[in-house]
C-alpha cells in the first residue's frame, strides 16, 4: 500500500516536473517547436514614443477596398497566418503565390469578389489615435 | 509532522465530484472551441507554410477530407467524455484528435497561445479517474472503484495555466515593463484601441481611451498585472485562502478584460483552466441548501 502511495507521489512530481521544466525551455529557447508548452511574448512593448507600423492587406472589390478581417470573421486566424507569411516571404514569387491562394479562400468563403489585394504598411500615431504616413508596398493580383 | 504546499495542494485525496464536473464541462468547452475556430479553415493556406511543431512533425500538411473527418470523430469522443462514457478510452481519443486538431492551427508559422492550457489539460485528464463522479461510467457500475485521488489532476491542470502566466511575466521582466509600467500600459491599451482594431475592424469602448489619460493609473494596472503574473503560483501553493483567491480572481479578470472589452479572440478560450480552480461541490451544496430552504418556507407558508 505504502509503496503505491510513493509510486502515485513520484509520478505526480515527475508530471509537475514535466510541465514546469517545458514552460522553461520553451522560455529559455523562445521556440514555437515544444507546442502546447510555449511562453507568452509582451503583446506590445513601448519603444520609446507612440508610433507604431503595421502591415494591413485589403481587398479590392468592385465597391472598392474592404476590410478583410470583417470578411473573415471567427477565421482571423487564417488572415493572420497568411499575414505573416507574407512578412516572412523572401522574394515577390513567394508572395504572389501566398496571396493568389488567400484571393481563392476569400473568394471562396464570402460572396466579396475581390479581384486583387492591396498591402499597405501604416505608421500610427497612438497619442493622436491616427495614421501620420500610408505606403502602398504591393498589389497581388 | 508538518504538511509542505505540494501535500496539501497535490497530494490530499481531493474531490472526485470537483474533477468530474470539470471534466463534464471541459470537453463541452473543448469541443465548442473547436467549432468556433474551424481547423478544417487553415487547410486552406498554401502545404509550403506547413511547419509543425514537434508532436505533429510526423505529419503532412492535411487535408481538408481527413480534418472534417478527424473533427466529427473528436466531437463524438468530446460527448462522450463530457457525459463520463467510458471515459479513460474516450478522453484519451479526444485529447490525441484535439492534439492533432488544435496542432494543425499552429504548424502555420504561428502559435496561438490561448489554445495551450485546453491542449495540455486535455493530455492530463486520461490519466485520471475524472470519470470516477458525475458520469455515465458511475452509473453503469454502481459506484466507484477502489479508493480514488483526484486531487493531482485539478492541480495539475491549474498548474498549466499557472506556468503559463508566469512566462508572460518573466517575458514582461525581461523587457522593459518593470522600468515603465505605466507607458508600457498606456502604449498597449492604444495600440490595441486603434491600430490592432482598425486591421481587426472593430471598434472597442471609447471609457478605454479615458482611462489611458491617467498615469498613475496606468502605472498601477501596469504593475498589477506584472504581479499578477509573476505571483500566480500563490494559486497553487499558498496556505491562505484569501491569497489564493485573489490572485487567480485577479488573473480571471484580467484575462476576461482581454478577451471581452479588448477583443482578442471571437471567444475566451483560457476559461476552461479556471474552471479547475471552482469548488464545484461546494457550489452544488450551496443550490441544494437554498433549494431546501425554499421548499421549507413554502411548506411553512402552505402549512404542510
Amino acid at each position: 500500500m505504502t509503496e503505491r502511495i510513493q509510486t502515485r507521489h513520484i509520478a505526480i512530481f515527475l508530471a509537475i516536473l514535466v510541465i514546469v521544466a517545458g514552460q522553461i525551455l520553451a522560455l529559455v529557447n523562445s521556440t514555437a517547436q515544444l507546442w502546447p508548452f510555449h511562453s507568452i511574448p509582451p503583446y506590445a512593448e513601448f519603444p520609446g514614443d507612440f508610433s507604431k507600423d503595421i502591415q494591413q492587406i485589403v481587398g479590392v472589390t468592385p465597391q472598392g477596398e474592404v476590410n478583410l478581417s470583417k470578411i473573415m470573421g471567427t477565421n482571423y486566424g487564417v488572415l493572420k497566418r497568411y499575414y505573416m507569411a507574407m512578412g516572412r516571404a523572401q522574394d515577390d514569387d513567394s508572395r504572389q503565390m501566398i496571396a493568389s491562394r488567400l484571393l481563392e479562400y476569400v473568394n471562396g468563403i464570402s460572396s466579396a469578389e475581390c479581384s486583387s489585394f492591396r498591402v499597405y504598411r501604416h505608421r500610427w500615431d497612438l497619442s493622436a489615435g491616427v495614421i501620420v504616413n500610408s505606403t502602398l508596398e504591393a498589389e497581388y493580383y | 509532522m508538518t504538511q509542505g504546499p505540494l501535500d496539501r495542494r497535490a497530494l490530499s485525496e481531493g474531490r472526485g465530484f470537483d474533477l468530474g464536473v470539470c471534466r463534464a464541462m471541459f470537453y463541452l468547452f473543448y469541443a465548442w472551441q473547436c467549432y468556433l475556430y474551424a481547423p478544417s479553415a487553415y487547410v486552406s493556406l498554401p502545404d509550403e507554410l506547413w511547419s509543425p511543431p514537434f508532436l505533429l512533425s510526423s505529419f503532412g500538411a492535411p487535408n481538408q477530407v481527413g480534418v472534417i473527418v478527424a473533427t466529427t470523430v473528436f466531437y463524438g469522443f468530446c460527448l462522450a467524455s463530457a457525459v463520463g462514457f467510458m471515459t479513460r478510452f474516450s478522453t484519451a481519443v479526444a485529447a490525441l484528435l484535439g492534439g492533432y486538431l488544435f496542432g494543425v492551427i499552429n504548424s502555420y508559422g504561428h502559435i496561438d497561445i490561448h489554445f495551450c492550457p485546453m491542449q495540455m489539460i486535455a493530455f492530463i485528464l486520461p490519466f485520471s479517474r475524472a470519470g470516477d463522479h458525475f458520469s455515465l461510467d458511475r452509473l453503469m457500475r454502481g459506484g466507484v472503484r477502489g479508493e480514488g485521488h483526484y486531487q493531482w489532476t485539478i492541480f495539475l491542470c491549474q498548474l498549466s495555466l499557472v506556468s503559463l502566466m508566469v512566462t508572460a511575466g518573466i517575458q514582461k521582466v525581461l523587457g522593459n515593463w518593470l522600468e515603465q509600467p505605466g507607458h508600457n500600459m498606456e502604449y498597449w491599451i492604444r495600440y490595441k484601441y486603434f491600430a490592432d482594431a482598425s486591421v481587426k475592424g472593430i471598434e472597442l469602448p471609447g471609457v478605454l481611451l479615458k482611462l489611458t489619460e491617467y498615469g498613475p493609473l496606468m502605472a498601477g494596472l501596469g504593475v498589477f498585472l506584472l504581479l499578477s503574473e509573476l505571483g500566480s503560483p500563490l494559486a497553487l501553493i499558498s496556505r491562505w485562502k484569501w491569497a489564493r483567491l485573489s490572485v487567480i480572481g485577479s488573473l480571471f479578470l484580467m484575462q476576461l478584460f482581454l478577451s471581452v472589452i479588448l477583443k482578442t479572440l471571437p471567444s475566451f478560450p483560457w476559461l476552461c483552466a479556471y474552471f479547475f480552480f471552482v469548488p464545484w461541490t461546494k457550489i452544488f451544496r450551496l443550490f441544494r441548501k437554498s433549494e431546501e430552504s425554499v421548499m421549507i418556507e413554502s411548506s411553512s407558508k402552505t402549512g404542510v
